[in-house]
């Protein structure tokens, strides 16, 4: 089934919850419901990708990020990484991939970052000369220099998530997945944050998933895009022909080069463009 | 009046949030009650008493009576001063119509009444059921009441102190640790002081501790002259003024503080 | 080997992410001497006063105890921290990360912390130890010691194998602090049962402590063997590593299937 060319493999993926209904009082029965978080997902992203993932709250986004990520296991349908499956080889996989949390972080809170660095080099068996190339590269991206002789609690949210972003990086991961990686972070530091993914995914083709609700971020860094609503994927293929077919359905009005993201982003959440 | 009323509900309903903690917790007071019983009730079987003048009858009444006692006094104080200040939540306390110090009594109240009805009752019900001793000295059920109000009070206003400390602290948990561990041993709850070494007593003289299980619970389970009682009390009333000067103190130069620098 | 080297890492980075509050970290120590001090002095006040409790005097009791005393040490250095943090790792959502990584989550919980508090504790636990072990001088065969080590080892497991049973449990409730500390708690928790031959308690409190928990077989059991005394289920005597395996197994499972469910649930 695997193409040499495919780095993420999801078929039929299903996950659904228990949810509970009410807070029971010290006697009262607690109650659940049954609720399908997301419904027979398939699809494939290609080495080198950088496909934009986005969807509502609660459309089903993260629970599908955190199975791709091994942290879930689907009710039923399969992930492949690389060819390899979470339920056999997932050592391996973890070596092959990189993810970062926008509103969690790896870094240890006291200790200078370059600290948790060191950690990972040991975590990751990375050998001496791969792990200073890379904070070479980080350095001069990302100004490490500037920050990583600190602890996090001290640094600015911008820079904690470049850290965060490097640490990631720095055992050279095939697949990276960005959950809302600019939230809450300054112009200045969102577009450092995003040539840095660009350089890496061009100079080593990494694979990049990325989910946000900042559309600028898309706009610049995606080619490819899945949209999911209501644990169903409405949408996946380029960027470009998902504008193109909004001109189509919308279009008269307005010239395509001018078509305005999130006003499409919008009408796809509102259920009346997909 | 009204707005305090407010605060002892919030305080209730703030005990109540986790009922899975109130179960534990009353777990765990009923099986460190039986321990405490086991363990003296033992001793005394096995004969060895060094001093003549240790008696079995009130040395069981005064441990179970301060077990069930300190379910009423302890207090939480201290950890929800030291949240509020280290969160730095205080600043929007200081500007509220009600004083901090009375909000958290009220809150305290609040989760007082919840502990009497949590622990306290199902701990005097299951105690009357299970061993037939008469815990407590009828004749001074009166003054020994005054004494348990008067504890409660001490032990409120020693938790403030201890908390306030969180001003100039960044972690309060250990100074927490390490009264708790002397309160511990120095309350009396756990050992009656009547059998602390002289050299322990004398130490105890000069602290609190005494003040808020020794007293109230001697005064409650063992017959005593009228003179004492009132001297006991004196003690307690002189430490709670103490305490209280104490706090305002603490309270006046770490507020400054805050609003010098800011947190 | 390469759990090790990772290990004296998250060491290093552990404490210098303590000395940056230096002042606090002293103050943690002093706090958990003078906690475990206390402990003593209060012993020391109970045995001012009486000779002996169930036909155990002053230091066979603390023989018994230190011996219980220093397994649950060594076993709380490893294992107390990571499972008393798990029900707030589960809570927060922190524990996604612990799955992502090429170490298996109990391992890289266990190697990113360094439990410094539990040495005073270990400290006064090993010199009550050899203090009351002089004063008993017990006739040590080549039999009694290997016996003795056997248990320690076996008393270690159960401690251990409890703690993670009790931390397993934030997988289902998210508030499981309550029956770490129903059972561990140094004041209220049942382990303080152990620290006074079970003979002292009512039969269902002795029975739990013998089958159910048994936290009877980390000391009590043990000693009094070496001591000859008489205790309350006889034959039990030498199941000290029959119940560690028991223990160690149940708590594998339960800890495997605490991960399977938050693999399925997310909690």
């Amino acid at each position: 089934m695997n193409t040499d060319n495919s780095s993420i493999e999801a078929i039929e993926l299903r996950k659904s919850f228990k949810v509970k209904n009410r807070e029971g009082g010290i006697l009262a029965a607690k109650k659940y419901s049954q609720i399908e978080a997301v419904k027979d997902i398939s699809f494939t992203i290609q080495k080198g990708d950088i496909v934009g993932f986005i969807g509502s709250n609660g459309a089903g986004k993260s629970t599908t990020i955190k199975m791709l990520t091994g942290i879930l296991i689907p009710d039923s349908g399969s992930i492949r990484i690389n060819g390899l499956d979470y339920r056999k080889k997932r050592r391996e996989i973890m070596m092959k991939i990189g993810v970062v949390f926008g509103q969690r972080s790896v870094l240890c809170w006291d200790i200078p970052v370059i600290e948790s660095f060191r950690l990972f080099k040991d975590m990751y068996y990375i050998p001496n000369e791969i792990y200073n190339k890379n904070m070479e590269m980080f350095t001069d991206i990302l100004n490490l220099q500037e920050y990583m002789y600190k602890p996090p609690r001290l640094l600015s949210l911008g820079q904690r998530m470049k850290a965060d972003l490097a640490a990631a990086l720095i055992y050279n991961p095939e697949i990276l997945f960005l959950d809302e990686p600019t939230i809450g972070i300054d112009v200045l530091a969102k577009d450092r944050i995003r040539d840095f993914i660009s350089q890496i995914n061009r100079e080593r083709h990494t694979t990049v998933i990325l989910t946000t609700h900042d559309v600028s971020d898309i706009e610049a860094l995606c080619h490819k895009m899945l949209v999911i609503d209501r644990g169903s994927l409405l949408y996946d293929g380029s960027l470009e022909a998902m504008k193109k077919s909004y001109a189509i359905q919308y279009g008269n009005s307005q010239g395509e080069e001018e078509i305005n993201l999130e006003q499409i982003i919008k009408h796809i959440y509102e259920g009346s463009f997909l | 009046m009204k707005k305090y009323v407010d605060h002892v509900r919030i305080g209730m309903k703030e005990y109540l949030v986790y009922p899975s903690a109130v179960w534990a917790k009353l777990f765990s007071k009923i099986i460190y009650l039986y321990l405490q019983f086991c363990i003296w009730s033992a001793l005394f079987a096995s004969n060895s008493m060094k001093h003549p003048d240790l008696n079995k009858a009130d040395t069981l009444r005064y441990i179970v009576v301060a077990t069930i006692v300190s379910t009423v006094i302890e207090c939480n104080v201290i950890e929800k001063v030291n949240a509020q200040i280290q969160s730095g939540n205080i600043a929007t306390e200081l500007i509220r119509p009600i004083g901090f110090k009375r909000m958290l009594l009220a809150r305290h109240l609040g989760d007082t009444v919840i502990k009497i009805l949590c622990y306290l009752v199902p701990l005097i019900v299951l105690v009357k059921a299970s061993v037939s001793l008469p815990l407590l000295c009828f004749g001074q059920i009166g003054l020994g009441i005054l004494s348990v109000f008067l504890a409660y009070g001490i032990q409120f206003l020693y938790s403030l102190v201890i908390g306030l400390l969180a001003f100039w602290l960044i972690v309060t948990w250990p100074i927490n640790m390490f009264f708790g561990a002397i309160y511990k041993l120095l309350s009396g709850a756990w050992i009656p002081v009547t059998m602390f070494p002289e050299t322990l007593n004398r130490i105890n003289i000069f602290l609190p501790f005494r003040a808020i299980y020794a007293i109230p619970v001697s005064i409650l389970t063992s017959s005593m002259k009228v003179i004492e009682i009132w001297q006991s009390i004196g003690v307690q009333v002189m430490w709670l003024v103490i305490l209280y000067i104490l706090v305002q103190i603490i309270w006046r130069v770490g507020r400054n503080k805050l609003v010098v620098q800011g947190g | 080997m390469k759990y090790i080297r990772l290990y004296l890492r998250f060491v290093i980075v552990y404490m210098k992410g303590k000395l940056e509050y230096h002042f606090a970290l002293l103050l943690e120590l002093i706090a958990n001497t003078i906690l475990i001090g206390v402990y003593f002095a209060g012993f020391w006040v109970i045995f001012y006063n009486f000779e002996t409790i169930a036909g155990w005097n002053k230091y066979e009791v603390l023989f018994m105890f230190t011996t219980s005393w220093l397994a649950y040490s060594f076993s709380c250095f490893f294992f107390w921290s990571p499972m008393r943090d798990i029900g707030e790792l589960v809570r927060t959502g922190k524990f996604d990360l612990y799955l992502t990584r090429p170490v298996s989550p109990f391992v890289y919980l266990i190697l990113q912390q360094f439990q410094y508090t539990f040495l005073p504790r270990l400290f006064f636990s090993v010199v009550f130890w050899i203090y009351s072990m002089k004063r008993l001088q017990i006739d040590w065969t080549v039999e009694r010691i290997s016996y003795y080590i056997l248990c320690l080892l076996a008393a270690f497991v159960i401690f251990s194998s409890i703690t993670v049973i009790t931390g397993a449990v934030s997988f289902w409730t998210i508030k499981s602090e309550e029956i770490v500390s129903l059972l561990t708690d140094n004041n209220y928790g049942l382990k303080n049962f152990c620290d006074y031959p079970i003979q002292i308690y009512g039969k269902g409190m002795r029975e739990l402590l013998t089958f159910v928990v048994p936290y009877a077989f980390t000391g009590y059991y043990p000693v009094a063997k070496l001591l000859g005394k008489v205790v309350p289920y006889s034959h039990v005597f030498c199941w000290s590593p029959v119940i560690a395996l028991v223990m160690g197994s149940i708590s594998y499972t339960i800890w495997h299937r605490g991960l399977k469910r938050y693999n399925s649930t997310g909690a």
